[in-house]
């Protein structure tokens, strides 16, 4: 299992998506937050594909937005981030 | 696997920033090291792949002139996203460094099979 | 678990909020070991130990160094990326005949050698690049 982390609300997304397989899991930071206010179709299929998805909370609140009430994605903090590093065989940052 | 077979992946046109040099160097300091080291040109990172390009200015080098290099310095080989060629009007098979195209629907499988995989 | 860094993002990107000091924190605090981190491209640029922060702001290089003092983090700024960015120890200072060392004292210059390494020891390897650009 990979976990992917995406920092920009830009194609590197999709080609995240393209990378990423039914198992894997992929936390938005930095910019790539803003994804759940414009990319909610891809993110809605990529999770019923079997790819968990992840937010973290800080950048999420940092910009004015909230994921709740958005059942496709899991709000995370910086020790879950660890935890999601360790339970991935490995890492892919997009940046 | 290999225990350290390295895939590092670059999404940029030459000369665009310091991130295609910053991969550069490590795919050659990591095949110093006997990790073996490929590397995938997504999206506009085709763009590097192109031969003739001419650098005037000084102390540039032409990211074809380092690419060509590669095969000193052991690194395996070169991939290119089958679509983003396509998209650019570009044909792996004028490409100089053997590059070998590989369809996007298939992007996923090919970078499982790697130990590490470093975006830049 | 044994985890190391790879950090090609500038101290500056984020404002304040540097992820890859939030990780590290974190893993720490999670009970994991953080062996190295490598500082490479303008990731160099958080081993600047003569960077002046706003009254209540916190230096990024002084972070770092506490937490190489606390937890024996190896901190190592990429020496081809440091010297090309002016961030020299005082060895290379000398050799390259510059007049002062910027890269602050808890951080080594060294080469590429010491990334081949943590790819090949590491049990998790985690990469903060820039977020723009």
């Amino acid at each position: 299992m990979v976990l992917h982390t995406v920092n920009q609300n830009s194609n590197l997304l999709d080609d995240c998506l393209t990378v990423a397989a039914p198992g894997d899991s992929l936390l938005l930071l930095q910019n790539g937050v803003y994804a759940l206010q414009t990319r909610q179709d891809e993110l809605q299929t990529a999770s019923t594909s079997g790819i968990a998805l992840y937010v973290l909370s800080d950048d999420l609140k940092a910009r004015g937005l909230s994921s709740a009430g958005d059942d496709t994605i899991q709000s995370a903090d910086y020790e879950d981030f660890v935890d999601l590093v360790v339970a991935a065989d490995r890492v892919i940052a997009w940046h | 696997m290999d225990s350290s077979r390295t895939l590092l992946i670059l999404r940029r046109p030459p000369y665009d920033s310091g991130r295609n040099k910053s991969a550069v160097d490590m795919a050659l300091a990591l095949t110093v090291f006997d990790i073996p080291v490929d590397m995938l040109f997504l999206g506009d990172g085709v763009w590097q792949l192109l031969p003739d390009q001419e650098v005037k200015v000084t102390p540039a080098k032409s990211m074809q002139k380092t690419l060509a290099s590669f095969p000193l310095y052991d690194v395996d080989q070169l991939y290119a996203e089958a679509e983003a060629l396509e998209q650019r009007n570009l044909n792996a098979a004028s490409l100089p460094h053997s590059v070998q195209a590989i369809p996007r629907q298939d992007l996923g499988e090919f970078c499982s099979s790697f130990r590490q995989v470093l975006v830049f | 678990m044994k985890i190391s860094l790879l950090v090609t993002a500038a101290p500056a990107d984020s404002y304040g909020v540097d992820p890859a000091w939030q990780f590290a924190k974190a893993t720490l605090r999670r009970g994991h070991q953080l062996h190295r981190i490598f500082f490479y491209g303008d990731g160099v640029y958080h081993g600047n130990g003569l960077a002046v922060q706003a009254q209540n702001e916190s230096n990024p290089a002084s972070r770092w160094a506490r937490l190489a003092e606390d937890h024996g983090t190896e901190l190592v700024l990429c020496i081809a990326s440091a010297t090309r960015r002016g961030m020299l120890d005082n060895d290379e200072a000398h050799r390259l005949e510059q007049s002062a060392a910027s890269a602050h004292p808890n951080f080594v210059l060294s080469g590429l050698g010491q990334w081949a390494d943590v790819q090949l020891t590491a049990d998790r390897i985690v990469h903060f690049g820039p977020s723009h650009g």
